[in-house]
């Protein structure tokens, strides 16, 4: 006997009438189990002992009976685990599932793992996007429209420039266009019966021989390009009247993005931005002067 | 108005319809792109792909019943060829796992928002830790709802195969989630 026995003597009345508060009813129903004088004390004294014991010593007893018999369920839990947000459990398949995860903690965090993983994967098959997304896939397949309509040599060129794209993702694709390159310089240059093999040559001996042939050529080359410079800059002009509005929409959604991120909106900025992107895609198709689609 | 009737207009070239059925779609092969490439720009851009292809095979898809299936496969096998581009030529820089989802609810309190990015990333890159076949099965089962003889199909897997590879996946997610999360962010999470 030692002093914690004489404390949960002090405690035995208190007990029996059903009067300990939560700290000392636990220090009393743990010293009863672990000390064999005060058990028996209990036992002589009240009829509750035999409850205390099969209430702690019951989760015990069922685990070493499974263990020594069928083996740990976990194994057939995780099974029916995964079935049942499908729906596919029967009535009695779910009550034995749902008992054992009352008694299997580890069970029962895997299955409060899978509900969230479920429940959170279905959030990601579907993320929230901003007003641009749409935008911008409107804008995307409206060049396909006009393409579609266009007939069978603008989808030829398609799918030559998509093959063209996929042949120059290739890493070793600079690798070829130098071997290529070399291949032709050599056939033009290098080799006896080339037509240029001696082009290379007699360029090198006209500058050696006279430097100022390199100005007075490309004095006449200005010459013949001073004619048509005048047209040139008709031209430019015209251009620049056709896409005058086309800059001050690019210029005016270039504010407005700005100042929605001074506002700290980068959303609304961004999707400004966008829109001076598709400003700026107008502003090349005038400039080029393509003519614009009727739908659009 | 019917998906049926929306298709035929669609199909018809009416601009308003086509708008519709993306603003219907987006989210979902917005979705579908983010399991595959985890980053929102790269997703962005493939999804506009995605759509393109959609809106060029339109004709290919009969059916109004068939459509989701039909939309996914569209949209997986034009992620399966964006993979491929980018494995002949990697992005310049490797992309966190952190940065796959910035998802705004403003709507919701600050504290709630931080817990569901939170939730969302743990289970994001859970997902990512699956094989590519498991990742597949819950994408296509659990992300957009398809049923395993679709998904059989999709995959060209014997049914019996993908029902236990279903299972399997589930499992092999939730583990994932468990040991990212342990017991304790799990219990709190549910």
């Amino acid at each position: 006997m030692n002093t914690r026995c004489t404390a949960w003597e002090a405690l035995l009345d208190a007990y029996l009438d059903g009067a300990l508060d939560g700290s000392d009813e636990a220090f009393f129903r743990s010293h009863a189990a672990d000390c064999d004088r005060c058990r028996d004390l209990l036992r002589l004294v009240s009829a509750d002992l035999p409850a205390l014991a099969v209430e702690d010593e019951a989760p015990r007893l069922a685990d070493s009976v499974i263990a020594v018999t069928s083996g740990p369920a976990c194994g057939r839990a995780e099974a029916l685990l995964v079935t049942r947000p499908d729906g596919g459990l029967s009535a009695d398949e779910a009550l034995l599932l749902q008992a054992h995860l009352e008694h299997c903690p580890p069970c029962s965090d895997l299955a409060r793992a899978l509900d969230v993983a479920l429940t959170t994967v279905r959030e990601l098959a579907e993320p929230e996007l901003d007003l641009a997304f749409t935008y911008d896939v409107l804008r995307a397949t409206s060049a396909t429209r006009a393409r579609k309509r266009g007939g069978a040599l603008p989808r030829l060129a398609d799918r030559l420039g998509a093959w063209w794209q996929g042949q120059a993702a290739r890493p070793q694709f600079p690798w070829e266009v130098a071997f290529a390159a070399t291949v032709v310089l050599v056939l033009l240059f290098g080799t006896p019966l080339s037509p240029a093999r001696r082009a290379p040559a007699r360029a090198l001996a006209a500058v050696q021989a006279s430097p100022s042939w390199m100005i007075d050529t490309a004095g006449e080359l200005t010459g013949v390009a001073g004619a048509g410079i005048g047209a040139v800059q008709q031209d430019v002009t015209e251009r620049r009247n056709r896409t005058a509005p086309d800059r001050a929409d690019f210029l005016r959604h270039v504010r407005e993005a700005g100042t929605a991120l001074l506002n700290g909106d980068p959303g609304a900025a961004a999707a400004r931005l966008r829109v001076a992107g598709g400003d700026l895609m107008q502003l090349w198709r005038d400039w080029r002067g393509e003519e614009p689609d009727a739908d659009d | 108005m019917e998906l049926a009737n929306l298709l035929e207009s669609c199909r018809a070239g009416d601009e308003l319809a086509w708008e519709m059925l993306v603003r219907q779609t987006q989210s979902r092969v917005f979705g579908i792109a983010m399991t595959y490439v985890r980053d929102r720009d790269e997703a962005r851009d493939l999804s506009q792909d995605i759509f393109v292809r959609i809106y060029r095979n339109l004709d290919g898809c009969k059916d109004a019943d068939r459509f989701l299936p039909w939309l996914v496969r569209i949209s997986r096998n034009a992620c399966i060829d964006h993979l491929r581009r980018r494995k002949a030529r990697p992005p310049a820089r490797d992309i966190p796992a952190e940065e796959a989802l910035r998802l705004v609810a403003p709507d919701e309190a600050p504290d709630e928002e931080m817990e569901r990015q939170a939730r969302r990333r743990v289970v994001e890159t859970a997902l990512h830790s699956l094989s590519e076949i498991n990742r597949e099965i819950i994408l296509l089962k659990d992300m957009q709802g398809l049923a395993l003889e679709e998904i059989a199909r999709l995959l060209n897997l014997p049914l019996g195969t993908v029902k236990s590879r279903s299972s399997r996946a589930r499992l092999e997610l939730a583990k994932a989630v468990q040991d990212l999360m342990g017991p304790a962010g799990a219990e709190a999470t549910a």
